[in-house]
């Protein structure tokens, strides 16, 4: 085969699964509606990826995968408009069709043979017939599932290696690119450096011959500038280095959705092979995590809900003498909580028989006769997770052996997590999994609250509006029924007042464990998506905290924790107040100087916006504005003498307060800032927090208490 | 050329001697804060930096002087005087940390200035002033007092002793 047909059949062998997904995520749906409206959309959503499938497949040569496809067409025609029901031995038979295709387009990629596809073809036809088949194809398990049909990334065997291929959106790969620029950018730097090295070495060698003792000196000294510049520019490669590594990691993040549509089909089809008819529910935020942690995630999960089919959701005439609908239910939560995501699996059987569970510990010998009359509850449910355990009366093909729970607890100890089961008889079955996460995505709505950026995650954000600052004071909003006061968020977690620097305030209404509150903010940032971090040792005790995010230019922002933050509120008493911040701009070369300033400023209730350099400084001034500028003196690109003239000679920001800091103490320093135009002039060892509060409201003219 | 193998192992018995003297030595990672010299056992010490980008903690202690993005894992830098509840006039430019680990956790230890690894040839004596979080002992160097730190002394403390 030629190589440009080669790579074209390896591009549509991506195409092909994701196609083949799409008709799965759509068949699984078609078998989850109970009116014909909504049968016609699923319906329609297989037809139509069925016919780019086959389309495609023709373009490049593989008859097969086209001839199959039209088959899946035509026994599908007779339930299109919906008002018939597909019945469920034709659909599952789609389905494990649909298994063969993204294997068979793998095996095509190198030669030009195809191998025929007649017996999925004919499989189709003849369940299409109405004909009992036993199904020649292997059923898919949780553990023999041969391709990741719905995740970006792919095992492809080709010629007896195995190569990976993933696929990437073009954002992912332009972040990549800009990071390479940065390298781009550094090793010019490096160069240079390396380049003074050299010219270092020659003088130093003829030196050396000429004994000069005093030149020999002073090379040494720009030894040492030049040591010192080289362990900066490593220090910034190694920064570099790592940002790069995070967007690497982040490539090869997959969607949590992909792991949902397979526990989805495994429901239905477990479902439907015992009779018992369950609805599967998926609720939480959108998630990317680590592909490793999805596989053995995906895994649990698919036990887990066979499990809940077979042991708790009961039979339909069972269900009807309990009252309960015919339809079972089970519905899965995800919930990110920083370090660990939650997945939260419940169904609505009948629960687990404490009674019963101690009589077969006690007749397998896990447990003594007296041991199982002072056991509790919990502790009985702790037995299903021994080995060899089962309650299960019937052994199936994938429960009631024994082999299950104790897997699926000794996995999640593996991945460093935790599984623990609740349940209420009559009423059903709750299995928490708590599964560490090393580098997740998650979507945030990011927050400024005292001049801090912070993150809620956006799956507990329930709504977010903006209220009349002067009317804000003691506000009662209504949300899904209940009353919520609107609580200053600053105050609850010990932050400097900030007031609201908008004349309208942001009010974020968000929720956790069924409870809601509504926190008011400085300002809405927007919605970010984001790569979250475990907090580091230090941080790690703050329970207002969740976890850090990285915003791509090497600051970080933290996540709050919504569910400490529900538990706090409720013994706070917080209004919201109409004032107005005074934003003050700080330029400092140094970012710990900066840090350092702007945390005095921002305890003491100012608004603080920073800059790196006097251009940078008068930059921002000019987009953002602010009331007054502390500036350091020696700064690259423009100092603080040339910030202080420009904003002097400025018709807008002439008469703005400059206050200069600097390590030079001589009287004609002093004046050369008063010439430049600085109001006032404090040394670095004079400096004091305090003072520099001290002179801020002095300047601006304020009063000694409040902004 | 008798004279020059005599002359070559005596070059070679004081090398050796050399080498058994720096053995008996303790080598420090010394910086400075405050004007004071501290150290760390080098076998405490995972890696230095200079701080690019810090990102202050809402609500943490002032000892805390924010976190920063150091070889792709998230790092606390702390200010060892400011957690000992010393206040200091004067404004500092903290340009670079250490990194120290107790072999389960790490923390960064702020400086503004880092001195690298030396030689200390003076005995290091065992702290017996008022207690202070991560204090070891103290030893000198070239005529200067060094406070000497341990990591696991330091991350045994209430605020890292999940650690």
């Amino acid at each position: 085969m030629d190589e440009t047909t080669s790579m074209i059949r390896g591009v549509f062998a991506e195409e092909a699964r994701e196609l083949v997904a799409e008709i799965e995520k759509a068949v699984v749906r078609l078998t989850e509606q109970r009116d014909a409206t909504q049968r016609r959309a699923a319906i329609e959503a297989v037809f139509r990826a069925t016919h780019t499938l086959k389309g495609a497949a023709g373009s490049v040569g593989l008859g097969e995968v086209e001839g199959l496809a039209h088959t899946l067409e035509t026994v599908l025609m007779p339930f299109r408009d919906g008002s018939v029901v597909a019945p469920p031995p034709l659909l599952r038979g789609v389905l494990r069709v649909l298994d063969t295709i993204p294997r068979h387009v793998d095996s095509c990629r190198e030669v030009d043979d195809e191998p025929s596809l007649n017996d999925a073809r004919t499989l189709l036809q003849r369940l299409a017939a109405g004909e009992k088949v036993v199904e020649p194809l292997p059923t898919l398990t949780a553990d023999d599932d041969g391709r990741d049909r719905t995740s970006t990334r792919r095992k492809v065997e080709t010629s007896g290696s195995e190569s990976e291929m993933l696929r990437i959106p073009l954002e992912r790969i332009s972040r990549l690119d800009a990071r390479l620029d940065a390298f781009r950018e550094l090793r010019g730097s490096l160069l240079n450096r390396v380049r003074d090295a050299q010219r270092l070495l020659v003088n130093l060698d003829s030196t050396i011959a000429s004994g000069d003792t005093e030149m020999l000196k002073s090379l040494r000294a720009m030894a040492s500038t030049s040591y010192r510049t080289l362990s900066a520019a490593l220090t910034e490669f190694d920064g570099n280095i790592s940002d790069f590594e995070d967007e690497l990691r982040v490539t090869r993040l997959v969607s949590f959705d992909s792991v949902t549509q397979r526990i989805s089909r495994a429901v239905w089809e477990h479902s439907e092979s015992v009779s018992k008819p369950v609805r599967f529910e998926v609720h939480g935020p959108a998630l990317a995590l680590d592909r490793r942690v999805l596989e053995e995630l995906k895994e649990m999960l698919i036990h887990l809900v066979r499990n809940s089919i077979d042991h708790g959701i009961e039979s339909k005439e069972q269900r009807k003498a309990a009252k309960k609908s015919e339809t079972g239910s089970i519905r899965l939560t995800s919930s990110p909580q920083g370090q660990t995501v939650l997945m939260t699996l419940e169904d609505d059987g009948q629960g687990i028989d404490v009674a019963r569970v101690k009589k077969v510990a006690v007749d397998r010998k896990i447990i003594s006769p007296a041991q199982a009359e002072v056991l509790s509850q919990s502790d009985a449910y702790e037995l299903l997770f021994a080995a060899g355990f089962s309650t299960a009366s019937t052994v199936s093909m994938t429960s009631g052996r024994g082999v299950g729970l104790d897997v699926v607890r000794e996995k999640i100890r593996r991945l460093g997590g935790r599984i623990t089961v609740t349940s209420e008889r009559g009423k059903g079955t709750k299995f928490e999994l708590d599964v560490p996460i090393s580098l997740a995505t998650e979507q945030v709505l990011l927050v400024q609250i005292s001049g801090f950026q912070l993150a809620f995650p956006i799956s507990a954000v329930e709504r977010s509006f903006r209220v009349d600052a002067a009317t804000a004071a003691g506000l009662e909003v209504t949300h899904r029924g209940q009353p919520l006061s609107v609580r200053k968020l600053s105050t609850m977690l010990g932050l400097p007042d900030a007031g609201v620097p908008e004349r309208q305030t942001p009010v974020v209404v968000v929720s956790a464990g069924g409870r809601l509150a509504a926190f008011a903010v400085d300002r809405m940032l927007g919605e970010r998506e984001v790569v979250t971090r475990p907090l580091p040792t230090g941080i790690v005790h703050h329970k207002h905290l969740s976890s850090a995010m990285s915003l791509g230019d090497g600051s970080l922002v933290f996540m709050l924790n919504v569910a400490w933050l529900l538990g706090a509120q409720l013994d706070t008493q917080v209004e919201t107040k109409g004032t107005l911040r005074h934003r003050i701009l700080v330029a400092d070369d140094s970012v710990t100087t900066r840090a350092v300033h702007r945390q005095t400023l921002l305890k003491a209730g100012f608004d603080v916006e920073t800059a790196a350099d006097g251009e940078e400084a008068f930059r921002t001034l000019s987009t953002r504005g602010a009331e007054l500028v502390v500036s350091d003196v020696r700064m690259p690109n423009l100092d603080g003498l040339g910030l202080a003239r420009r904003i002097r000679s400025s018709q807008r920001f002439r008469t703005l307060p400059v206050i200069l800091i600097s390590s030079l103490d001589a009287d004609t320093d002093r004046e050369r800032a008063v010439q430049a135009g600085a109001s006032v002039y404090i040394t670095k060892g004079e400096y004091q927090p305090s003072e520099l509060v001290r002179v801020v409201r002095q300047l601006l003219g304020l009063s000694s208490e409040g902004t | 050329m008798t004279d020059l193998i005599s002359r070559l192992e005596q070059r070679a018995e004081r090398m050796a001697t050399a080498e058994r003297v720096e053995q008996t030595g303790t080598q420090l990672a010394l910086f400075r804060r405050h004007g004071v010299l501290y150290g760390f056992a080098v076998s405490d010490v995972v890696s230095a930096g200079r701080v690019r980008s810090l990102s202050p903690v809402p609500g943490a202690e002032v000892w805390v002087a924010g976190v920063t993005l150091h070889l792709g894992k998230l790092l606390t830098l702390i200010d060892i005087p400011r957690l000992w509840g010393e206040v200091h006039r004067g404004v500092f430019d903290l340009p670079s940390f250490l990194v120290v680990t107790n072999g389960r956790a790490e923390i960064g230890i702020v400086a503004e200035q880092v001195l690298g690894m030396c030689d200390i040839r003076e005995e290091i004596s065992s702290w017996k002033s008022t207690p202070r979080p991560g204090i070891h002992g103290a030893t000198r160097f070239e005529e200067e007092n060094v406070l000497v730190l341990g990591a696991r002394e330091l991350l045994q403390t209430s605020p890292f002793s999940g650690a």
